[in-house]
């Protein structure tokens, strides 16, 4: 059970640090796309360029996913740290390790989840709201080097320099929403986990004869 | 050991820890504890039979009984059991 055990737990360990890490890069480049949308929606609107509604929405959603980037990148800074302590402390097991040491990491990532849970729970929720704002921020973005004209059915790109920004845009919006998806997998887990344990405290209460006073 | 714990978890730590013979403040720095909690674990510990206390001239040592292997082997059966029941998380 002890081998089995070790790369599960270790296989679980490493997903999570990929899942929390990927979180800090698509923090990062949340934060730069939405001080790029501020500069070009609201900044720009002092170089004469004209007041459209669209403009207005695009620079008030941009400065929402600038500060749910700020917000993305602190949630997941915390959680790394603690994710990184205990992989290297893994990384320094070898190949044969003993019941306790296994033992020792989960407790390790168990005290982990639970002193993050409610981090974790802001992630999910900063995620799924930032993955909405940049999809938002992408549409806009495609409607402004897009248009169409329904009696010929004609459509007209209007500025390719604008064709990578949005699609990056909506590849953040991707990653910001699958994000989400998989701490809440991650969180479910670990939830079971620490509602079996508080459940099979009874039986290490007998064993420490607690329950009998 | 950082993080929020359970007592349960902590008499586990000290108990792994006190194989050898263990003097107070080696215990409380490794386990993470201040000395108040710290005193009051080792008292539990002590008085149900899982710690014994020996005290010499140079210095007092804590070292876990026979009686503390249940305690821990169970609580690793437990703990390792979580990975086993339930289905991990993969990306």
């Amino acid at each position: 059970m002890t081998e089995e055990t070790l790369t599960r737990f270790r296989n679980e360990l490493n997903s999570f640090f990929i899942l929390v890490f990927l979180n800090l890069v698509f923090g990062a480049l949340a934060v730069a796309f939405g001080v790029q949308f501020i500069v070009t929606s609201v900044l720009g609107l002092t170089g004469g360029q004209s007041v459209s509604v669209l403009r207005i929405v695009a620079g008030s959603i941009s400065m929402v996913s600038f500060g749910l980037g700020i917000a993305w990148i602190i949630s997941s800074a915390e959680i790394f740290e603690g994710i990184e302590e205990i992989r290297t402390e893994l990384k320094s097991w070898m190949e044969s390790v003993s019941d306790e040491t296994i033992t020792s990491g989960i407790v390790r990532m168990m005290a982990h989840y639970r002193e993050n849970r409610k981090t974790i729970r802001t992630m999910i929720l900063v995620c799924t709201l930032g993955g909405f704002c940049f999809l938002a921020l992408g549409i806009i973005n495609s409607v402004e080097f897009f248009s169409l004209s329904l009696s010929s059915g004609n459509f007209t790109l209007n500025n390719y320099l604008l064709i990578p920004s949005a699609l990056l845009t909506l590849g953040v919006a991707l990653v910001s929403l699958l994000s989400s998806y998989y701490f809440s997998k991650f969180s479910q887990v670990w939830d079971l986990r620490v509602q079996e344990t508080e459940r099979s405290e009874d039986e290490l209460k007998k064993s420490l004869g607690i329950d009998k006073e | 050991m950082n993080g929020r714990r359970s007592p349960y978890e902590i008499y586990w730590e000290i108990l792994v820890y006190c194989k050898s013979p263990r003097s107070f403040t080696a215990i409380i720095n490794r386990c993470d504890l201040n000395s108040k909690t710290g005193q009051e674990y080792l008292e539990f510990l002590h008085s149900k039979g899982y710690l014994s206390f020996t005290k010499d001239e140079e210095k007092s040592t804590y070292i876990a009984t026979e009686r503390a292997r249940e305690y821990t082997a169970l609580f690793s059966e437990m703990y390792q059991k979580l990975f086993d029941k339930i289905p991990g998380f993969k990306l």
